[in-house]
């Protein structure tokens, strides 16, 4: 029940592309992230956002095509464009194209946009463009429309199971037969909204640094971006691994991770800390990534992306303290667990390609 | 400001165009098609705009045609339903 992970489209704070991701675990790059200053009924709160770079897009569509679009679906429709070009895809069939996104939050901005617009003017004078934003299926219908794709068309939103969602989609689509690949991407956009609701959880009590291993304390720093994964069926050569599993249930720690090597999706909510506890405890080589990428509902969407990585090139990152680089088997496995306010987990696994002599469709 | 100058910030702004100023814009450009490129949502976009910013309204379909055709024909209909108030 496997596919294959063919491309991999990334946009966040680290930069466009695949390679910004790369750049971001071997630490060449440090990902952008800004202050801004709230005026909650707890006095003026600084908060730190990661910034996602959205710079590129001009190069597959024109910027005039770009006017109506929202930043989350600038964002999704560039990881895209980059997801498709990384794996090589020449669209030819478009009607056996699959596209299902994913969002915790949905497009927070225009939602909220259009609801400001309907409050200060009436429903007679709302605005039409953000009202066709505003419905979370807008991301994968300006992706179905700019890239003329036409088969199966799909956003799911699911919080913090979003990842997970979006590639159990996928994956029953390419099991199925009803399509040959499909762009499964998903994210979360940084907006004044969400900046305001941190500023006003926070009350101060976060320290403003991302350090997702400190169960014990609130680091969490929102963040934004999105992530694209190009797949096809099977074990396909120049792959970068395959998808095995995506299940979502209760969690028990021994018997749900077969694998040496676990993600987690730890992103400085103390709300989720505790369930990620008892991983730490397990005698597995534990990573988390949100550092890089921030927090948000869709985040671990990023470590199936640095978990597809560190298989291809056989290097695993370590980023606390001081960061350090270990060596994984080209036929290892990771298993990238995140969890829910609610208790809920996923667990998406990747495996690295079989050899060729041994592989199995 | 001119109500002209005005208009084509305004419609700059609501209806999000890029790569243009207002100084870009001649009086007389048709707004739709050949000439600044708008389409049927923008058209909607302008509709509102009318109404958000002068209280105008525009139903009736055949003179909105004429009324929408050029930043000039805008402003005239804008000054003459003012007067008309």
């Amino acid at each position: 029940m496997s596919c294959a992970i063919l491309g991999i489209g990334s946009v966040s704070a680290l930069g466009c592309g695949v390679e910004s991701l790369k750049a971001g675990l071997a630490g060449s790059v440090a990902p952008l992230i800004e202050t801004h200053k709230y005026d909650t009924v707890f006095g003026e709160t600084a908060v730190n956002a990661y910034t996602a770079s959205i710079n590129g897009l001009e190069r597959f569509l024109p910027r005039n095509a770009l006017r109506r679009m929202d930043r989350l679906s600038q964002m999704s429709l560039l990881a895209s464009f980059l997801a498709i070009e990384d794996g090589g895809l020449v669209l030819e069939d478009r009607a056996r194209i699959g596209i299902v996104f994913g969002s915790g939050y949905g497009p927070m901005q225009t939602t909220f946009g259009f609801l400001d617009s309907l409050i200060d003017h009436g429903d007679k004078l709302a605005s039409p463009t953000l009202f066709a934003n505003s419905v979370h299926n807008a991301l994968a219908a300006q992706a179905t429309i700019a890239l003329k794709i036409n088969g199966p068309c799909l956003t799911v939103t699911s919080f913090e199971q979003t990842a997970h969602s979006v590639l159990a989609t996928a994956m029953g689509w390419l099991h199925g037969g009803q399509v040959d690949y499909v762009l499964a991407g998903m994210g979360d956009e940084f907006c004044p909204l969400r900046g305001y609701s941190t500023a006003a959880l926070n009350r101060g009590g976060c320290s403003g640094v991302m350090r997702p291993l400190s169960l014990d304390r609130c680091s969490h720093v929102p963040g934004e971006g999105f992530i694209t994964f190009l797949l096809g069926k099977g074990d396909v050569d120049g792959s970068y691994c395959r998808l095995t599993a995506a299940t979502v249930g209760r969690f028990d720690a021994a018997a749900d991770l077969p694998h040496e090597q676990v993600f987690i999706a730890a992103n400085g909510i103390r709300e989720t800390a505790e369930y990620y506890r008892p991983i730490l405890s397990l005698k597995k080589s534990v990573v988390a990534y949100a550092s890089l990428y921030g927090g948000m509902p869709a985040g671990n969407g990023f470590d199936v992306a640095f978990a597809a990585l560190s298989l291809r090139d056989g290097i695993v990152y370590r980023l606390e303290d001081e960061r350090t680089a270990t060596p994984i088997a080209a036929d290892a496995g990771i298993d990238c667990v995140g969890f829910g306010v609610g208790g809920s987990c996923s667990i998406i696994t990747l495996e690295g390609r079989r050899p060729v002599s041994g592989s199995k469709q | 400001m001119s109500l002209e100058n005005e208009l084509k910030s305004l419609i700059i702004a609501e209806l999000k165009l890029v790569d243009i100023k207002a100084e870009d814009i001649n009086d007389d450009q048709p707004l739709f098609g050949e000439g600044l490129g708008l389409d049927s949502l923008d058209a909607v976009e302008l509709v509102v705009l009318l109404q958000r910013h002068y209280k105008i309204e525009t139903k009736d379909l055949e003179q909105s045609k004429e009324v929408f055709a050029s930043v000039r024909s805008l402003a005239n209909y804008i000054r003459a339903q003012q007067d008309r108030k």
